[in-house]
């Protein structure tokens, strides 16, 4: 086909977009053949599985069903959040090929060219929206990896699902706020949740904080320049990080044991061999103080040799005649420490140091590990060193388990670390991708 | 031109997915159908999942069966814990093998939920009332009793020329100067148990007239843990472990590693343990002799748990005829002969276990004689709530965070309203 000019269409803008109430009509109304195939093929599609799989799977969504044995609710919950996002998608689509109709339409009563013929469409899909094109598995992948699970997570909150309602012997029923009532209003849960959230928050910000502090120590000692075997020093600090954590939590759940550990029975008499020092026995696992002094020291040194490799690096490119400069000026050590060190280290670091918080907060291995959550128990199963993670493992595993009551505390959990995250990445600007 | 354009592009990407989810929904579709229909072969397979340790046996005695009942037996080996917590997710999906073990404290809430079939007792002269108890919730059947197992006293025949007989006489070994724990000043291992484990004490408590759920362990609303009898068996625990057991014993988490790295350094005279101790013992060469747990002060029997496993069969097989044959056969005095001898584990049914007594072997003899005394373990749902609750009763009253008589009422509140709270439907 030659590619004449096409006399001066006046469209309706209006009556394009009613068209289009049928997705695709619109598109044929303004000239675009193809266009208007394929979308009216989406919407044809989209019926046909509306009628074939999703009115059943809508309707399943708010019964959960009705038999027991036939119906499994939890398979017809994950199959209406499945139809939930494919809805979600089809009407954003919705939305958008109506607004195309009134955008040709308009482009029409402008005399600009307007793609009408397959190639040109095609063409200026493959000119303007290839990148787009290429984006799409991904986009796709990522609602179905994350955004359905999130989402399968959220709902279950909201039901009863628990060792009373396993599918699919029993039915799950939606329950509204229920689990979240317990949470605050039930003895069994509220002391726990009080305690456990307190102790969390407690250990988040002590750990974290003495690794970072650790990191930072021992990365600027070793960087001073009368420092001799700063190599050797390196690969000592890098020691705790080489070592899986997994397996060293549990040797140091051995070294602190109260009776028969290296620490009770040989480092600390080899400590008191110095002259006014008397320490004795502490029960390392077997008291909630002591035990959570254990592990808040653990993580200190698991997690300090990152954030020493981390400020190491940055050190290196801190210009050394600021350094020069602050010392003819008269500036003390800890002076130049403070105004040049500190906030170059901050400067690029505070993100990372965010996530370190993060990371800490749902440090399941480091208190399971080590002692189980124990020692004691604070009631609603949890233990004296439990955190929210290890908290919500012990009420979804076992011979009880409760998996409602675990996504409704998962969604308190992820609430306030991602508002909390939030606030910290706005205030320290880690996200404005602009040059500086 | 740019502010006009990415309208479009968003709607060329939100159509692309559209289409490529509706050709991904066709997909879909069609694979959910078939798999499940992909059981009925036209010749019949069982399948039996064992732990390791069973492998052997199955494939030995599963060819006569098989003849008999023309089925074909496919046997995978899986450990029976993950078995069971996988079968409620497995089973939907056309996945799970028609017949398992589990452990009798399990059989119960599986059978209320649903998960495991009702089956029921071959010939009844095998079971007495214990056995069939331990099967058995709310008048129904779930599994076929196979292998017995209760707590024993492990003795270190090099140190103690025969068993201890009494507590006093465990007491005593505490005060032998032998056993003494050099770490900690004053403190002493001749006699060590984990009583820190709800598992371990409660023949302690039930001794001294303590219960968990009323008289035979199906009445949820009566909690016996702060009882007089069960207060008095927590103060006896408790003087064990403030003034002869070291700090370590109090550790939940290393309690056996600690008993059984003192055993072996003959640092202890006498433990309590469970059957399948013996085999670590035995590994690491130590000598040891097994004997029933000694009589309480008190003059009665430590009345231990009463566990072990049975067989079980899924409630979504599709041959559940056929798995109530196997259980049958598998638990008929022949076959649990073989068992014995196959596995050395004390069998449930009643004619093999004397037929294991006279094999006279030590362990066999003190677990068939010491669970005459024990009680079946409560397999309501309720029971959960008392191992967590009843765990911290020991620590605390131990590590002297509380009065004997404060934990054990606590405990007991503890259980009861978690109970109230969870278990109402």
């Amino acid at each position: 086909m030659s590619s004449q000019t096409e006399p001066h269409n006046v469209k309706n803008e209006k009556k394009a977009m009613w068209y289009s109430s049928i997705p695709g009509l619109g598109q044929l109304y303004n000239g675009q053949l193809f266009k208007g195939i394929v979308f009216l093929a989406i919407f044809i599609a989209f019926i046909v599985e509306m009628i074939v799989f999703g009115f059943d799977a809508f309707n399943g969504l708010i019964t959960l069903g009705s038999t027991p044995i036939e119906d499994h609710s939890l398979f017809i919950m994950i199959e209406g959040t499945l139809q939930l996002i494919i809805t979600v998608i089809f009407l954003a689509f919705y939305a958008l090929n109506i607004y195309d109709a009134k955008r040709v339409a308009s482009i029409w009563n402008r005399g600009q060219k307007v793609n009408v013929t397959v190639k040109d469409v095609m063409w200026n899909v493959y000119n303007a929206g290839f990148p787009y094109l290429l984006i799409v598995p991904a986009y796709l992948m990522m609602a179905f990896t994350i955004i359905f699970p999130v989402l399968v997570t959220l709902f279950m909150a909201f039901t009863n699902y628990d060792f009373y309602h396993i599918p699919p012997a029993n039915l799950i029923d939606w329950i509204g706020l229920k689990n979240f009532m317990n949470i605050f209003f039930l003895s069994s849960y509220r002391d726990a949740f009080t305690s456990v959230f307190s102790w969390t928050i407690i250990w988040t910000f002590s750990a974290t904080t003495l690794q970072i502090v650790i990191g930072i120590f021992t990365a600027v000692i070793a960087n001073q320049s009368f420092i001799k075997g700063k190599r050797f020093f390196g690969v000592i600090f890098l020691l705790p990080w080489a070592v899986p954590a997994f397996i060293t939590i549990l040797s140091f759940s051995n070294i602190f044991n109260d009776s028969i550990g290296a620490i009770n029975t040989q480092v600390i008499p080899l400590i008191n061999e110095l002259p006014f020092v008397e320490i004795g026995r502490i029960a390392w696992k077997t008291n909630a103080f002591w035990s959570k002094i254990a592990i808040i020291m653990i993580q200190g040194w698991l997690g300090f040799p990152y954030i020493y490799v981390m400020t190491t690096s940055i050190l290196q490119s801190i210009p050394e005649d600021l350094y020069e400069a602050a010392k003819i000026d008269g500036a003390s050590a800890f002076q130049r420490f403070r105004e040049i060190t500190m906030p170059m280290v901050f400067l690029v670091a505070a993100p990372t140091f965010i996530t370190q918080y993060t990371q800490n907060f749902n440090n399941f291995s480091m208190i399971y590990l080590f002692n189980n959550g124990g020692p004691g128990s604070v009631g609603g199963g949890a233990g004296a060193t439990d955190i929210l993670i290890s908290w919500i493992y012990k009420l979804t595993t076992g011979t009880s388990p409760q998996y409602s009551m675990a996504a409704a505390i998962t969604l308190i959990i992820s609430a306030l670390v991602i508002i909390v995250s939030l606030t910290v990445f706005k205030k320290t600007n880690a996200f404005n991708m602009e040059d500086a | 031109m740019k502010k006009t354009s990415w309208k479009k592009y968003v709607l060329g990407l939100v159509s692309t997915s559209a289409l490529v989810l509706a050709a991904c929904g066709g997909g879909e579709e069609a694979t959910e159908t078939n798999s499940t229909s992909g059981e009925a072969a036209a010749d019949t397979t069982l399948q039996i999942s064992v732990d390791q340790g069973y492998v052997e046996y199955v494939e030995d005695i599963k060819g006569a069966f098989e003849e008999e009942n023309g089925v074909t037996i496919e046997v995978t080996e899986r450990d029976m814990f993950e078995q069971l917590e996988a079968l409620p997710l497995d089973g939907p999906s056309g996945n799970a093998p028609d017949i398992m073990m589990s452990a009798y404290d399990r059989m119960g809430s599986l059978g209320q939920q649903g998960h495991i079939a009702e089956v029921t007792l071959a010939n009844d002269d095998q079971y007495d009332d214990t056995d069939r108890a331990q099967v058995t919730l709310d008048e129904k059947i779930y599994g076929a009793p196979s292998v017995i197992e209760t707590l024993v006293l492990y003795y270190n025949t090099d140190l103690l020329d025969e068993a201890p007989t009494t507590f006093v006489d465990l007491e005593a070994l505490a005060k032998d100067d032998q056993f003494a724990f050099e770490n900690e000043e004053g403190k002493n291992t001749g006699f060590l148990a984990k009583w820190t484990d709800f598992y371990f004490t409660y023949g302690l408590v039930s001794g001294y007239g303590g219960y968990v759920f009323g008289e035979d362990g199906t009445d949820p609303t009566d909690i016996g843990l702060n009882n007089e009898g069960a207060v008095e068996a927590i103060e006896y625990a408790t003087d064990w472990f403030k003034n002869t057991w070291p700090q370590g014993m109090q550790d939940v988490t290393s309690a056996d590693a600690f008993i059984t790295d003192q055993y072996l350094n003959g640092k202890v005279g006498a433990f309590i343990g469970g059957p399948w101790q013996a085999a670590s013992l035995k590994d690491a060469g130590v000598n040891y002799g097994v004997s029933t747990i000694p009589t309480l002060n008190n003059g009665e029997a430590y009345e231990a748990f009463g566990g072990g496993k049975g067989w079980v069969v899924s409630n979504y097989s599709e041959n559940k005829d056929v798995g109530q044959a196997w259980l049958d056969y598998v638990t008929n005095t022949e076959n649990q002969n073989k068992f014995y001898d196959a596995t050395n584990e004390v069998p449930a049914n009643q004619e093999s276990r004397v037929y294991a007594t006279e094999k006279e072997d030590e362990l066999t003899t003190a677990v068939i004689n010491q669970y005459k005394d024990a009680q079946p373990m409560p397999n309501i749902p309720e029971m959960a709530e008392v191992w967590t609750g009843a765990e911290n009763m020991l620590f605390d009253a131990a590590s002297g965070n509380k009065t004997p008589q404060e934990s054990a009422d606590d405990s007991a509140k503890l259980i009861k309203e978690s109970i109230e709270q969870k278990y109402t439907n």
